[in-house]
């Protein structure tokens, strides 16, 4: 084990009692070493291209510059780099928000004592590690999808600019005749895309959708919708 | 002293000498024209036939010059009587320019006092003029303090009346305030303190138990790591009940997200969401404001309405923010919700007052049969644009 290159680690946590922690240990495993320790997301960005560890703990809540933002950075600069996220919030929201910025793994502040070991090896042989609980979630919560480029999402749905187009002649008062001879297309197809609208908006009630058409019918875009 | 028929001095006294500044002497034997009185020959005749004819002669002012060639002004006298069978001709010379110039300066002065006076007289017209119009003024303010008063009596009433409708909301702040804190306070200590004493007690035992074997102490320390999490999960739960932090540190979506999801799975609602990603550039306060709205709204529908949908939309329409919670649920009375004394009515105007103080307003909408809908409509601008 002794000829074993040690791994290479920055801490980045604004909590002196976090890094303390985590640098006694890692220290206990042996096979670590703590190259660095930066106290926001500024110095932990720096840190990084300084010191090119093979990996990052990353705090998320920091002053200066919080710990996703600083991932981001951080892989701009170098896409190699293996963020492993440390937070004590796991909400589907933040696992969404991590994988957006490419961090490599995840586990709970609350866990750390069990996985973070295991964590920087499989991150430091190149494999993504999520706390068991949220892999399960991940991997089986209905409530997510992967995006082509294999991000993971919340399953919020986003319509499509046809679906849009018919929501915004639905709030035009329009009838599918009308909108299939503006759109150029069947009235069957016309059909087809209200009911799926009506399908996508959990909508049972023609009302239903012409209220939401009324609300909703001008927004532009970037409009999502999730069905809780 | 003058002899009527040669009209030359017979005889002067020294006043007349010392006026004129000629000798004794030198005065007798001359005609007054010589000492510089009646100069003119016309007059000098004339004067001499009055007095023959009249017996006396009187100028109250004459203009004389000494011998220096002063200047004098002088009363002259002169008459004509019989002294010892003979006709003789007294004439009496009286210096006057001192009175003259006593009269001059009377005169001045009384034409001073007289164009001060006319002066003073202007002043008093217009003085007489600005007090008029300045009484006028008076009147009018005089009025309109008066009527000014009457329209301060009732905004005074008013204002007492919203004093006594404040103080009564903000006693019932103060006291869902120390409900609230009771609550965290008694949480706090029956799932935080309970377990730090817990895992207190369990390192005490592993302190003693030197004993153990090595699995069994592994199962001590096992059970009291899950006793930190236990706590550490309380207290987040704590945090994120006071503030969600997922607010804060990635925006207001994935807060609405977070809260709906947790929201729909320990209620039977089923919850629809759409919103749009620019929403994320207006400034932290008014997602704040939109995230407490939404929060308050979803909890009455879960409190109150009995619903089995909510509906919960931030929409863009053109320059304003549209945000609308609605439910099927059943209705309530708006107005006297808005009136009573309860909770209920307190986090409506809590809400509006939210709303209000960024530059929107609140509309709620009840109706048997159509459920709630809650709207804030807001301007929109981006931190970006503004």
């Amino acid at each position: 084990m002794k000829s074993l290159k040690k791994t290479t680690i920055l801490i980045v946590d604004d909590s002196t009692i976090v890094r303390k922690s985590l640098c006694s240990l890692l220290k206990s495993e042996g096979h670590f070493t703590v190259v660095g320790q930066a106290r926001n997301g500024r110095e932990g960005v720096r840190l990084a291209r300084t010191l090119r560890p093979d990996v990052i703990l990353m705090d998320i809540a920091m002053p200066v510059l919080n710990g996703l933002e600083a991932t981001r950075e951080i892989l701009t600069a170098n896409p190699q780099a293996k963020v492993l996220m440390l937070s004590a919030h796991s909400d589907d929201a933040y696992i969404e928000r991590m994988t957006a910025v490419g961090a490599f793994g995840f586990i709970e502040k609350q866990k750390v004592s069990e996985h973070l070991a295991s964590a920087i090896d499989q991150a430091a042989k190149g494999n993504r590690f999520f706390s068991p609980a949220i892999a399960t979630r991940m991997a089986h919560g209905k409530n997510w999808s992967r995006d082509p480029d294999g991000s993971l999402k919340p399953n919020g749905v986003r319509l499509t600019p046809r679906e849009r187009a018919v929501i915004r002649f639905v709030a035009g008062k329009r009838t599918n005749q009308q909108i299939a001879t503006t759109l150029g297309i069947s009235l069957v197809a016309i059909r087809k895309h209200r009911q799926d609208v009506m399908d996508k908006l959990n909508i049972h009630e023609t009302a239903d959708l012409t209220h939401y058409a009324a609300t909703h019918g001008r927004s532009g875009s970037d409009v999502t919708v999730t069905i809780f | 002293m003058l002899d009527p028929v040669t009209r030359k001095i017979t005889e002067a006294n020294p006043y007349i000498v010392k006026l004129l500044g000629y000798s004794r002497k030198q005065l007798i034997k001359k005609e007054l024209w010589e000492i510089g009185l009646l100069k003119d020959e016309v007059a000098n005749q004339q004067a001499f036939r009055t007095l023959k004819h009249k017996g006396s002669i009187r100028y109250e002012n004459l203009p004389l010059s000494s011998k220096t060639g002063q200047r004098l002004e002088v009363e002259f006298v002169s008459n004509l009587y019989l002294e010892q069978g003979k006709e003789v001709i007294q004439c009496n010379i009286r210096d006057i320019t001192a009175r003259k110039q006593i009269e001059a300066a009377l005169r001045a002065a009384q034409a001073q006092l007289a164009a001060h006076a006319q002066g003073l007289e202007k002043l008093v017209i217009i003085r007489t003029a600005k007090v008029t119009a300045t009484n006028k003024l008076l009147e009018a303010s005089v009025k309109s303090v008066s009527q000014g008063r009457e329209k301060y009596r009732v905004l005074f009433l008013a204002s007492q009346l919203m004093q006594k409708k404040l103080q009564h909301l903000a006693r019932q702040i103060l006291s869902v305030q120390e409900d609230e804190r009771r609550k965290i306070s008694r949480d706090l200590h029956d799932e935080v303190v309970q377990t730090l004493v817990g895992i207190n007690v369990e390192l005490g035992a592993l302190g003693r138990a030197s004993s153990l074997g090595p699995e069994a102490l592994k199962a001590k320390i096992s059970l009291t790591q899950q006793l930190v999490e236990k706590s550490v999960t309380a207290v987040h739960q704590f945090a994120r009940e006071l503030r969600p932090a997922v607010l804060d540190d990635l925006g207001l979506n994935p807060a609405l997200h977070t809260y709906l999801k947790t929201v729909a799975a320990e209620s039977k609602l089923q919850i629809r969401l759409t919103t749009f990603d620019g929403i994320e550039t207006l400034d932290i306060g008014k997602r704040t404001m939109l995230y407490r709205v939404v929060q308050e709204s979803v909890t009455n529908v879960v409190r109150h309405a009995q619903a089995s949908l909510v509906d919960v939309g931030i929409s863009r329409i053109s320059r304003t923010i549209c945000m609308e919670v609605r439910d099927n649920g059943k209705s309530f009375p708006v107005e006297q919700t808005l009136a009573a004394k309860t909770n209920k009515r307190l986090g409506l105007l809590g809400m509006r007052e939210r709303i209000e103080m960024v530059g929107g307003n609140l509309t709620i909408e009840s109706a048997a049969g159509q459920g709630t809908t809650i709207r804030a409509v807001l301007p929109f601008r981006s931190r970006n644009a503004a």
